[in-house]
């Protein structure tokens, strides 16, 4: 009795090894082989010559990450994605509650629009939107520029002034990751009972208590959740300066991901790129952890 | 999950190209099975860009399967900006094609990777222009063939010229920058356009200015020449007489056409681009050589052939490039898609000689010079890009912005 029913879920256990197989092996093939390769390539300097010998390329310890530290062109990438990051985060997570709220008050129709109208650039190829941007910014032929002259005003080289072009695309991205946030926030307001708002009224409170003393506590998860998302979305933040800028002029819009795709695949420094993905692995992990420990609400 | 995938992007990527590699070094010896030089070959060829639409249905491949009835050639095109990443991941996994277009900068990498095959005596360097033969080569030796050439001369719009009481095209520096006040004070917008970022435009103003990339196996990037040059350069930004900076995708073509920038330097290629965006621009505007200041000497562009060491069909593949460089097929290839040959001798033919406006180009490229033909010269080009636009913007001084160059690229250089 007892060895045929060990002889029976040994035959599920199998069972469920080969429901699991194909995944397992696209993983190990596609994520865990690649996942450990390029952080044993991160300590060599494997570079082009190597691709013809992949086992040549002579390990070189902690050198590729001391260089990274040393590298103008990587602390300014890093400075970059961290002014990306703060700013964007911030900005799309305060728009997206307020775009979220707004919604959620308007009536009928006008809800969905306002919906779709936020949501539609997240599902929009991000390629697309940067070309057709880039053509709005284009500093003599522009849409916008060609506005601004109408108005009197004077024309701006959005994507071509140093100090402006940063700015510039972190506004676009800002516009498209905004219908992330939002349906994100929208999802939590709704559910909060709508009991606890009536009892708030009955007791006198305004909109902007409501808002503070039910609503806000009440989205805590919520809000944790889309801060940890757009955050790791903006660190790796790589479509937008690509197309629109390829991290130029002087570097000042080149974030961390164009540097390493650089680095990997223009100039096939694979074992510098690879301390640079790791690099990158390791902040955003520490970011995270961060995030957790700073936004969980008080059990 | 998502900064898994993230890192995944890289990682993935070169573990292919890693296992693939290690995979196929036990199996290339026996990948002489799809053919002989006997029996009937398939030549896979990959093309670039334009060449690479027109080539696989030109009439040059048809003559060349009715001479060769057991060859039969397939191109494969591919557009410029991912060639030269799919030609490095093609060697890694031992993907090749049988023969590949080259870019002219590319030689001495692929060399370097031991990938490509020693170009046979039977194909005559001599034939060739020098500077094309110099980019070809990798430490003394021939290794891409050269197929066609550009060089890049000064463009500029003869009737605004005309309206600014300027009747004859710039012969120097001085001329040059004349001419663009002119225009500006005339009224364009701008009196010139010169990319601040691109090494192409301004490596004809350190060539003129008697300077070098590298001499003697050293770069020479901080010599007086090039300080002058780069001084001369910066000038056209510091008297706002050119776009500040461009964006990605900036069209020199729609401005000039314009007039808001008269005046360009680029390659034969904005000849058909220009007539095709402006037809009623005919005879308001002319090529003229670059100005000059010590010399009037010129960047040579354009692309080569180039036969893989693996590839099953070598005599099939060499037999191919032997055609694609005689001078009658030079001169039909220049006839389908307006390519300037390569072979001096093709300039002969009546088709290219009798054409006025390419003189300018056929006399520029007599003197025109190629960038060293060095593993890391991407790797190079870009430092020289990024200090260019630094002394462009203003960041740093010609002086400073020359020392950069020099320091990054004797950094990056292993020979």
């Amino acid at each position: 009795m007892a060895s045929q029913a060990l002889a029976a879920r040994q035959r599920r256990t199998n069972a469920g090894y080969v429901f699991a197989a194909p995944f397992l092996l696209l993983f190990a093939v596609f994520m865990a082989v690649p996942i450990v390769a390029s952080f044993v390539m991160s300590f060599t300097s494997f570079g082009l010559g190597d691709l013809a010998d992949p086992f040549g390329a002579s390990f070189v310890g902690l050198a590729n990450y001391a260089a990274l530290f040393a590298d103008s062109t990587f602390r300014q990438a890093a400075l970059n994605t961290v002014l990306y990051t703060v700013v964007g985060v911030v900005i799309t997570l305060a728009i997206g509650l307020a775009a979220a709220v707004g919604v959620n008050r308007a009536l009928g129709r006008l809800r969905g629009i306002f919906r779709v109208g936020y949501y539609l650039p997240v599902v929009t190829s991000i390629v697309a939107i940067a070309v057709i941007w880039r053509f709005l910014l284009d500093p003599d032929y522009g849409l916008l520029n060609d506005l601004l002259r109408l108005s009197g005003l004077n024309a701006v080289n959005w994507l071509g002034d140093q100090n402006l072009a940063l700015p510039t695309i972190t506004a676009i991205v800002v516009w498209r990751n905004l219908g992330n946030a939002m349906v994100l926030f929208l999802a939590g307001l709704q559910g909060i009972p709508n009991e606890v708002y009536e009892a708030a009224s009955i007791d006198g409170a305004g909109r902007w208590r409501e808002f503070r003393s039910i609503t806000w506590p009440l989205l805590h998860a919520t809000t944790l959740f889309a801060a940890v998302m757009s955050t790791i979305g903006y660190l790796q933040i790589f479509e937008e300066p690509f197309v629109m800028t390829q991290g130029g002029p002087l570097n000042r819009t080149l974030s961390v991901s164009i540097y390493m795709y650089q680095q990997g695949f223009n100039f096939f420094h694979l074992g510098y790129a690879s301390s640079i993905a790791y690099t990158m692995f390791v902040v955003i992990a520490a970011v995270t952890v961060l995030q957790f420990r700073l936004l969980r609400p008080e059990a | 999950m998502q900064r898994i995938v993230g890192i995944a992007r890289l990682v993935t990527a070169a573990v292919l190209v890693f296992t693939v590699a290690c995979s196929s070094n036990s199996s290339s010896g026996n990948s002489t099975t799809s053919g002989s030089s006997s029996g009937n070959v398939t030549l896979q060829v990959w093309a670039m860009g334009d060449e690479g639409d027109k080539l696989g249905s030109s009439d040059v491949i048809q003559q060349f399967q009715q001479a060769n009835p057991n060859i039969k050639v397939n191109v494969t095109a591919i557009p410029w900006n991912v060639a030269h990443d799919k030609l490095i991941t093609a060697v890694a996994g031992k993907q090749t094609p049988d023969v590949t277009q080259l870019g002219t900068t590319w030689a001495g990498e692929f060399s370097k990777l031991n990938a490509i095959d020693d170009v046979p005596s039977s194909i005559n360097k001599a034939d060739f222009y020098q500077a094309a033969i110099d980019a070809g080569s990798y430490n003394g030796k021939l290794v891409g063939v050269p197929w066609y050439v550009d060089t890049r001369v000064l463009y500029y719009r003869t009737d605004l010229a005309q309206q600014a009481g300027i009747n004859q095209a710039p012969q120097t520096w001085d001329d040059l920058n004349k001419l663009a006040q002119a225009y500006h004070s005339g009224g364009a917008k701008y009196g010139i356009a010169v990319s601040s970022n691109n090494w192409q435009e301004y490596v004809p103003f350190l060539y003129s200015a008697g300077g070098d990339i590298m001499q003697d196996n050293k770069f020479t990037l901080d010599s007086p020449a090039a300080v002058k040059a780069l001084t001369e350069y910066v000038g056209f930004f510091q008297q706002n007489l050119t776009p500040q900076t461009e964006p990605q995708g900036f069209d020199v073509t729609q401005t000039f056409t314009a007039g808001d920038t008269p005046m360009f330097l680029s390659g034969p290629w904005h000849r058909s681009l220009i007539d095709k965006a402006a037809p009623n621009l005919e005879g308001k505007w002319s090529t003229a050589m670059v100005p000059k200041d010590q010399s009037s000497t010129s960047f040579v562009g354009g692309a080569e052939f180039a036969v893989f060491k693996n590839s099953p069909n070598r005599d099939a593949a060499w037999k191919f490039v032997q055609y694609m460089t005689q001078p009658a097929t030079q001169v039909a290839w220049y006839k389908d898609i307006n390519d300037l040959p390569a072979i001096k001798s093709a300039w002969n033919d009546q088709t290219i000689s009798n054409d006025a406006s390419l003189k300018v180009f056929g006399d520029q490229l007599n003197s025109a010079k190629a960038p060293p033909s060095i593993p890391q010269w991407e790797e190079i080009a870009q430092q020289m890009d990024d200090w260019l636009q630094k002394a462009c913007l203003g960041q740093v001084s010609p002086q400073d912005a020359a020392t950069g160059m020099q320091q990054a690229a004797t950094g990056i250089y292993k020979p």
